[in-house]
């Protein structure tokens, strides 16, 4: 399939006629909805490159305890290199030639679990007015029903007069690691492809095609390593996007075929449409989704098995108080067992039902945002939200959330206090509970600063605290106070510094005292223009007195930098 | 694989001239993602991931866009993550970050470690997830979690199923009625809060039977021990007990679940476990 897409791009590239500026400009405004960017045009008969990138070495030592159910943490002494790099060519017509590539290479399990290397990015291509070309880690976007994912391979985008052509192939893994090594791999390789063609229809209407498709390899991962049975699907879709003055709406449908290897295929469709209208002060917004449980695409947007509908508005209804509200009917077609499961059991006891608290839910919120205008920095948010759902066997749920936050900030000091109350109940015996959260926070800063000359040093303190109670249906109550004190502070010229330090108290729902500790202390100062060090040391200590699920960590190391 | 994909790779180098020779010239800038975008959206994957491992459902609310396909489910799931789960602490790694003009896709693996509201009991979930982020007027924004979903309950992840031994010799099991030690686990933390979760067993031979597992942490079952015997007579199916016809081997005894709500965007996947008995 990728020797396909090469030949799309060779052959069109020939004869096509390429869009003019304002003509790609307007289509982007279109498409995204936002004003399209800024020409800014280089000087002259030059192309420009430009590499910037940077490298860090850590080198720590940790000590740590726990086990692995507990904690990422082990005890031993690390090293972490990390190195980007971004190496671009600006052509004098504004073409970008780019190459990116970002590493860490670390013998901490708790950065890298497999292997002591990780590409984090790796990126290369070539973009100018009418196309893009690119290579390796490539973001595909083509629609929310069709293809929208990373993908390892290749991009191609081209216009032919007003027509977009987009067309990607390769393979989707987990990394480059496991796309190279089959020994780090923990899910199959998915081989890929995506096609999308875009073209004006008069002046405020976009319409779009797209087709994709997708197969696992199921000796893609070594035998018996998965338990999963390898799928493959294909979907096409099309839709609209439509803008005129205020008035905006989205629409897609799709088709779809996925099959499992050795098991019955299925057909599915999908259907997404939005719209709303955006005024000076309201904005409204309307939907309306509905994926089969079936549906199969390349897009990480498209969750199968949801149907709903909502509406949203944000008001903004003076000068001090604005307004959000959202009202939602969503049924979740994935909480229903798809196979009825088998009748008698070993040992025949009762099947708990699937799942009790999906189904059909019923949800609105509201929130609220006031300003006071006679006291400036004064500021009250309120919000609500309560979504009540039923299962098709019966059992229902409902989830009901309250909160106030209030806060006041002056130029040395700020200070705010929340609340928070969350109930949920469903119609399985025992589950209920309730929590209150209460939040205060105050925050002062020193520095040197004047009207006119800007701060050479400066010191922030924050001290905050958080409270919580949670009340279960069977009486039993937990608890949880924290403490935080955070102190931060730089001299221009000589470095920055930090500080915190909290505990935490209370116990759990069976009386189990309940304590944790926590610090963090790092400075740092910069080497010469470009470089510089950090010296750091933090840990934790959890339920300490509780042998079972006790576990801490300390960490000491230090980190150079270098960057250009 | 490999050297299929660097020969891509060449290929691809080798359109870019034809391509190139058709550029216009006095043309924009095209935009090409940097770092620095990178690096704002995982700051802003950072954010609700602190606010999701400290409840603040709010915050994260705000920070999701209306029209998000599964936007209630996504909310329910956290809330009920955060009503039956406590110190939860999320722990992302081997993360790689493609980034497109206005787009940020985040691929990383995560380990979730939380204790069980009711008795304090620790577990921790594994998955790995590619975290969808859109460039909006006000920042980076959560368009949607695809792969195992860590946020919420529900929401999607991937169940695993293990089953063990691989094989077992027919001079082990037991003469009907019997029990033999075989291990069966499941772990799916879309059903974290149920009591028991039945797989399906079915033989080569014709049985099929359901077996219940029980939870021992959220969303983890297990069972040590199943029904398995033999026999010489045919095996009746649904009778209770998995029964091997003795003149018939070897025989495949496997495991069957189906996980509705696999995550990634996949529809209900079929996970399955193989034992040979000999």
């Amino acid at each position: 399939m990728p020797w396909l897409m090469l030949g799309l791009v060779v052959q069109p590239a020939a004869a096509g006629q390429l869009a003019d500026n304002a003509t790609v400009l307007a289509q982007f405004a279109q498409a995204s909805g936002t004003p399209a960017p800024q020409l800014v045009q280089d000087e002259e008969g030059a192309t420009k490159i430009e590499w910037h990138g940077g490298a860090t070495l850590d080198l720590y030592s940790r000590s740590a305890s726990g086990g692995a159910t507990l904690t990422p943490y082990s005890s031993g002494r690390f090293h972490r290199v990390g190195m980007q790099s971004d190496l671009r060519g600006t052509a004098r017509e504004g073409d970008v030639t780019w190459m990116q590539f970002a590493l860490t290479q670390s013998d901490d399990p708790s950065l890298i679990m497999l292997g002591n290397s990780q590409i984090n990015t790796l990126s290369a291509g070539r973009a100018g007015q009418g196309y893009r070309l690119a290579f390796g880690d490539v973001a595909v976007n083509h629609s929310s029903l069709g293809a929208n994912m990373p993908l390892r391979g290749i991009l191609a985008q081209r216009y032919f007069g007003q027509t977009l052509v987009s067309a990607s192939a390769g393979v989707i893994s987990e990394s480059w690691e496991a796309l190279a090594d089959q020994g780090r791999r923990r899910m199959f390789l998915k081989n890929a492809y995506a096609l999308k063609a875009e073209t004006p229809v008069g002046q405020n209407l976009q319409a779009y095609a797209t087709v994709q498709g997708y197969r696992e390899d199921g000796d893609s991962v070594g035998a018996g390593a998965l338990a999963l049975v390898p799928s493959s699907g294909n979907s096409g879709t099309v839709g609209v996007n439509w803008r005129e003055g205020r008035y905006f709406l989205q629409a897609e449908g799709g088709l779809s075929r996925y099959g499992e290897k050795g098991l019955d295929g299925h057909r599915d469709r999908a259907l997404i449409v939005d719209g709303g209208w955006q005024g000076d002060k309201l904005g409204l917004r309307l939907g309306h989704h509905d994926l089969g449980r079936y549906y199969a695409s390349l897009s990480g947007l498209a969750g199968a098995g949801i149907r709903e509908t909502y509406a949203n508005a944000s008001w903004q209804a003076t000068a001090w108080m604005s307004l959000t509200g959202d009202v939602r009917h969503s049924e979740n077609r994935m909480a229903a067992p798809p196979v009825p499961p088998p009748p008698p059991t070993i040992p025949p006891t009762p099947i708990t039902p699937y799942t009790p608290f999906v189904g059909k839910t019923e949800a609105v919120s509201l929130r609220a945002q006031f300003v006071v205008p006679g006291v400036p920095g004064l500021g009250l948010g309120l919000n609500v939200g309560e979504s009540h759902g039923k299962s098709s066997a019966g059992g229902s749920n409902r989830n009901a959330n309250q909160g106030a936050s209030l806060s006041y900030v002056r130029p040395a000091w700020n200070a705010s206090l929340g609340y928070q109350n969350a109930k949920l109940s469903n119609s399985v015996a025992g589950t209920d509970s309730r929590s209150d959260t209460w939040s205060v926070v105050y925050g002062r800063n020193w520095s040197d600063a004047t009207e006119v000359a800007p701060a050479s040093w400066m010191v922030n303190a924050t001290v905050s605290g958080s409270f919580q109670r949670q009340h279960l249906e069977s009486g039993a109550t937990s608890t949880m106070d924290t403490y935080n004190l955070m102190v931060t502070g730089e001299r221009s010229g000589l470095g920055r510094f930090g500080a915190i330090v909290g505990t935490g108290r209370g116990h759990d729902a069976t009386g189990g005292d309940l304590r944790m500790h926590w610090y963090q202390l790092d400075a740092g100062r910069p080497l010469g223009e470009r470089g510089g060090i950090r010296v750091y040391v933090r840990g934790t200590r959890n339920f300490q007195e509780r042998a079972a699920i006790a576990y801490r960590d300390k960490t000491t190391g230090v980190q150079l930098s270098y960057a250009f | 694989m490999r050297s299929s994909f660097v020969l891509l790779l060449i290929a691809g180098l080798a359109v870019i001239a034809p391509v190139r020779a058709q550029a216009p010239a006095a043309e924009p800038k095209p935009a090409v993602a940097g770092f620095e975008d990178m690096k704002a959206a995982r700051a802003a994957l950072d954010e609700i991931i602190r606010a999701y491992e400290s409840g603040d459902t709010g915050t994260i609310q705000a920070r999701l866009d209306p029209a998000m396909i599964g936007y209630q489910r996504f909310l329910d799931g956290m809330r009920r993550d955060s009503g039956n789960l406590k110190q939860i602490r999320l722990h992302l790694f081997e993360a790689n970050v493609t980034a497109g003009p206005d787009v940020a896709m985040i691929q990383a693996a995560w380990e979730k470690r939380f204790f069980g509201v009711a008795d304090f009991t620790p577990g921790m979930f594994t998955g790995r997830s590619s975290f969808l982020m859109h460039r909006a007027k006000e920042g980076w924004r959560l368009a949607a979690v695809s792969g195992d979903n860590p946020f919420s309950s529900e929401s999607g992840v991937l169940a695993t199923l293990t089953v063990m031994p691989a094989a077992i010799p027919l001079a082990a099991v037991p003469i009907c009625a019997g029990v033999f030690p075989l291990s069966i686990e499941l772990v799916d933390p879309d059903l974290a809060g149920l009591q028991s979760v039945t797989v399906e067993a079915f033989t080569s031979q014709g049985d099929r039977e359901g077996v219940v597992l029980t939870a021992i942490s959220p969303g983890r079952f297990r069972r040590a021990t199943v029904p398995l015997c033999q026999d010489a007579v045919p095996p009746v199916t649904n009778s209770g007990s998995i029964e091997i016809r003795n003149t018939a081997v070897p025989a495949t005894l496997t495991f069957r679940y189906v996980d509705a709500n696999p995550g990634a965007n996949r529809p209900p996947a079929t996970l399955t476990r193989s034992v040979v008995i000999r």
